[in-house]
């Protein structure tokens, strides 16, 4: 790769980190992996930047690598699972008090399976189309809606999440 | 009534996630993990490359050094036309054809045909033929250390059954044969694997209660009982005892094949395209593209495959020595090869694949370890050839002869 590349990999690799290891922390909730997949996913960037840069849109290539890590992550860790013979302890979520929202939410978020996650961020946090979603995901436009469908239905039947909610639908 | 609303939903998680700062991206670490992947992509790119070159370079270069070195000799799949094969074997000439009795069907009777003193001793004791019905006057199977013969005559001639026959044993050798008993014509006397005994098939009258179900007994080959009679099942022909207690049988229908365990009843295992089977092996050879041959030896359960020269498992003409333990093979077309059912070892014979326009005649002298083959041109009887090989060998040692009559017992006679 010529310098001129690096200095452009390098640019666009200071300008995405923190949005990258923010959609890595909402699909995980958890800071060390999100870092991690940020830095998988401008890693894979760099092995074949040239390539991206001509294909235009480094920024949906880079977000593809970082959901399908995070996928790829789970998947393993499932497969990694030890059983156990006594039922963990379910984690306290604070939903009664209302003062965090930003708690709730995220622990909203964090109950959803992984794919309607990652359905959720990137159509309504990055907002981006159904048709986006499906081509980020490698999924149909289809899965998208219908995961969308049902993360938004369980979001709803989040009791804490409706509080400070200017607008009310339904 | 819900008061969650998913328009709010990205700013709520942008304010969510205004608290998550991070420092600068680890640039040295990236760029690093970077040049990794780049690495593993291009060696992985170059192996692709590199196979491909092999898969595409290996059938092409083949192709190019059969085209210059003409046909390559194969033992794995020779695949030689039958008109261009040899019509005659080929192997260390001999003087004197080795000595061997033949077991020749006459018209009315049958003959031991001794190849040393080139001359014919009658066998005694055998039912004598009034009315055949066969090409032949009477059939012959491979008993442990002899044979039996069943006189083909006409249905209504013999009075022991429906679909019976006589059946006698011909000791090896013996110019007297004892009467086994009355069998069904299907599947009368059959080996089984203790020396001196045979499993004998009759049907019982058509009037009894268990008509149509045939029954099977082990006697000694002077027909004296040796154990209980057992009801066999339907639809299956007997075609010898295996192991200790176990009976092997061919669907009359099709070519499977049925291991069946006499006291419950029951089978023990299925089998299809069963070869040859020895007093505790069963040999048999699957559909398939490549020719192999798989023994299974019942005492210890434990199947060998062997790979055999030749491309169609179908129609093998097959001998199995006496104990089971060397199994001679010949695809149509192809050359002999002996397979060793203990260690599954393969000896392909040289010299034994011949033209079609030839016959050829193989069998274990006496059931033992001494292979002899015979061969001859059709139509054209001026010659033959008698062969023998023994494990060791290397290669056939033949013999030529031209006495016409010799020819024409060899050609229409058992060797064994």
């Amino acid at each position: 790769m010529d310098r001129a590349a690096e200095a452009e990999f390098s640019e666009f690799m200071d300008g995405r980190w923190l949005q990258l290891v923010r959609l890595g922390y909402v699909l995980t909730g958890d800071r060390g992996l999100a870092e991690d997949l940020a830095q998988t996913a401008l890693a894979r960037a760099y092995a074949c930047w040239p390539q991206i840069r001509r294909a235009g849109d480094p920024d949906a290539y880079v977000r593809r690598v970082l959901v399908n890590a995070n996928h790829t992550r789970f998947r393993k860790r499932r497969v990694a699972e030890q059983l156990t013979g006594t039922v963990p302890e379910p984690p306290l979520v604070d939903v009664g008090d209302g003062s965090d929202d930003r708690v709730t939410l995220m622990a909203a978020l964090m109950r959803l399976p992984v794919g309607q996650r990652s359905v959720v961020v990137l159509r309504f946090w990055l907002d981006m189309t159904e048709a986006q979603v499906a081509e980020a995901l490698g999924c149909s436009v289809g899965t998208v809606k219908t995961q969308g469908s049902r993360a938004l239905a369980k979001l709803r039947a989040c009791p804490g999440l409706g509080e400070g909610v200017s607008r009310e639908l339904l | 009534m819900s008061c969650f609303d998913e328009q709010d939903l990205g700013q709520r998680v942008d304010g969510a996630l205004a608290t998550i700062t991070s420092g600068p991206a680890p640039a040295a670490a990236i760029v690093a993990r970077g040049r990794r992947i780049r690495r593993r992509r291009r060696a992985a790119r170059a192996g692709v490359a590199v196979l491909i070159a092999v898969a595409v370079a290996v059938p092409v270069a083949s192709a190019v050094h059969g085209a210059l070195s003409g046909p390559r000799p194969s033992l794995e799949h020779p695949t030689p036309r039958p008109d261009r094969l040899p019509a005659k074997m080929t192997g260390l000439p001999t003087p004197t054809a080795p000595a061997f009795r033949l077991l020749v069907p006459t018209l009315k009777r049958v003959v031991w045909y001794s190849t040393a003193a080139r001359h014919t001793e009658a066998i005694g004791g055998l039912a004598p033929i009034t009315q055949w019905t066969g090409a032949q006057s009477y059939g012959f199977g491979r008993l442990d250390g002899g044979w039996w013969a069943m006189a083909q005559q006409a249905p209504t001639t013999c009075t022991c059954g429906p679909g019976a026959q006589e059946f006698y044993f011909i000791a090896d050798g013996s110019l007297t044969a004892t009467r086994i008993g009355a069998g069904y014509a299907g599947d009368g006397a059959n080996p089984a694997s203790r020396a001196g005994a045979v499993w004998l098939v009759n049907q019982p009258p058509a009037t009894a209660k268990n008509a149509g179900s045939p029954r099977a007994q082990l006697v000694s080959t002077a027909g004296r009982p040796l154990g209980p009679r057992y009801t066999l099942p339907a639809g299956y022909l007997l075609r010898r005892g295996v192991g200790s207690y176990l009976l092997l049988f061919q669907a009359t229908s099709n070519n499977h094949f049925l291991l069946w365990d006499p006291r419950t009843g029951r089978a023990v295992r299925r089998f299809g395209n069963v070869i040859a089977a020895g007093p505790e092996q069963i040999a048999w050879s699957a559909g398939c593209r490549g020719c192999r041959v798989q023994v299974l030896n019942v005492p210890t359960g434990k199947t060998l495959t062997t790979p055999i020269p030749g491309r169609q498992p179908a129609n093998l003409t097959t001998a199995i020595s006496d104990d089971g333990t060397l199994l001679a093979v010949q695809p149509p077309g192809g050359g002999l090869s002996v397979v060793d059912t203990a260690t599954g070892a393969l000896t392909v014979i040289p010299g034994t694949a011949l033209s079609n326009a030839t016959w050829q005649n193989f069998g274990w002298l006496d059931g033992g370890h001494q292979l002899i083959v015979a061969a001859g041109t059709n139509n054209q009887p001026g010659s033959a050839q008698v062969a023998s090989w023994q494990p060791g060998d290397a290669r056939l040692r033949i013999a030529t002869i031209h006495n016409q009559g010799e020819i024409a017992r060899l050609q229409a006679g058992t060797i064994g």
